[in-house]
């Protein structure tokens, strides 16, 4: 019985070992479509609107079985119309306007990734990624169609990111279904929101390259 | 795997190329004619509107078209003149003549350029005894007198202007005084259909224009 338990445990143990060795090295690209969901001052003062227009990705190498460092990259589109109301220009001047705010975000950002069950034949496979480098960041604030301000440049960003793999196949699967919900923080420094807080959800395909 | 990379590289072009295509960077794109206009209101703060009772208005529009001045009076703009006279006299003034020494001169303008380029409206009150001749006001010789500044604008629509002037105190101040400014920019200005809720807009965010 002992040589059994020995045996199973051996196996197990070299199983373990040739996965991860073998995903070390392994080169993983994932993309998707993700929702922006404004928060705090972003939210309360900028675009209230959830932005159902973008995208995230990264580009990862694995360095073991759990762990796995890459380049982040996306884009968010975000647009909030509100509608027309009196401004002061200056204590004797004031303008009605209906005023239009549009903020697109691209970050590119170096990424951490843990995956406690790659390698495994587990079919959900969670993971968790945190992320920080640079996002850039067009910013149009609109008085009617006139534009009345607009910033655009790098700025610091962060991320966090937490969601499930949901590999097709048990075996040997070289693409899987991915979900997840990230929190992303961008310093902007405009007037009215000092940042750009977002929670992004998102879902795409996960595929194995190398 | 290289079945992979392709179907890989696939998603992505088309999840990019889906994005960008619904992109709203085209924000102002979608606005009506209306929400593009904008009405800017100024006001000189040492005049108490109510110190005037009667007005005229200018029995023409001048169109300034490329620096160029012309004196017209299309529909649209007897719409125009109408809306400014109706709220004028909502607001408690009198109209009379311009031959009966009203308190206050009402000058529309509508300023139109054909390119694309940058106005300086500064030019527009430099120019303005080339628009308007005094002596129509009974105020031959006097020189007019603006205390706005409306910076440096890029023009590429029409922009109605609407002056009015102080004509009690001409003769005191030795000059006419251009005391309000309502200034309308964006698309679809000169229509006469939308004539009167555009001037109503301008008066609405001027509540100190009242004889009373």
């Amino acid at each position: 019985m002992k040589k059994y338990i020995i045996a199973i445990i051996a196996l197990f143990c070299i199983t373990s070992t040739s996965t991860v060795m073998a995903q070390r090295g392994l080169v993983k690209l994932n993309a998707g479509y993700n929702v922006g969901l404004p928060l705090g001052n972003f939210n309360s003062n900028y675009v209230s609107n959830a932005s159902p227009r973008g995208f995230m990705g990264d580009l990862s190498l694995g360095l073991n079985n759990k762990y796995s460092v890459g380049i982040g990259f996306g884009f968010q589109d975000f647009y909030q119309k509100y509608p027309r109301a009196v401004y002061d220009l200056a204590p004797n001047q004031q303008i009605s306007a209906v005023l239009s705010n549009s903020i697109q975000v691209v970050p590119v950002l170096a990424k951490f990734t843990y995956t406690p069950f790659l390698g495994t034949t587990k079919l959900i496979q969670p993971y968790a990624s945190v992320g920080a480098g640079i996002s850039f960041v067009t910013y149009n604030q609109y008085l009617g169609e006139f534009s009345s301000d607009n910033t655009s440049g790098g700025k610091f960003s962060a991320m966090a990111d937490a969601g499930i793999d949901l590999p097709f196949s048990r075996y040997n699967s070289n693409v899987a279904a991915k979900i997840g919900v990230s929190y992303n923080y961008t310093k902007f420094g405009m007037s009215d929101a000092a940042n750009i807080n977002m929670v992004g959800i998102h879902a795409g395909l996960a595929f194995q390259l190398h | 795997m290289k079945q992979t990379k392709k179907w890989a590289f696939s998603f992505i072009a088309l999840l990019v190329l889906g994005l960008v295509s619904c992109t709203k960077n085209s924000a102002v794109n979608n606005l009506s004619n209306a929400d593009t206009r904008i009405y800017i209101t100024q006001r000189d703060s040492t005049v108490n509107f109510s110190n005037y009772k009667t007005f005229s208005i200018n029995d023409s529009v001048t169109v300034i078209n490329n620096g160029q001045s012309s004196k017209s009076l299309t529909p649209t703009g007897q719409a125009f003149i109408d809306a400014i006279s109706k709220y004028m006299q909502q607001a408690g003034y009198t109209l009379v003549s311009n031959t009966s020494n009203p308190d206050l001169g009402i000058n529309v303008t509508y300023i139109n350029t054909t390119t694309t380029g940058i106005i300086d409206y500064t030019d527009y009150y430099d120019l303005y005894s080339g628009y308007y001749d005094p002596t129509f006001w009974g105020y031959g010789g006097y020189g007019y007198y603006s205390p706005y500044i409306y910076g440096v604008y890029q023009i590429n629509s029409g922009a109605l202007s609407i002056d009015m002037l102080d004509l009690k105190n001409a003769a005191a101040n030795g000059k006419i005084k251009i005391i309000w400014n309502g200034l309308i920019r964006g698309e679809g200005i000169a229509d006469a259909t939308t004539a009167d809720s555009q001037v109503q807009a301008l008066f609405s965010q001027s509540p100190y224009i009242k004889a009373n």
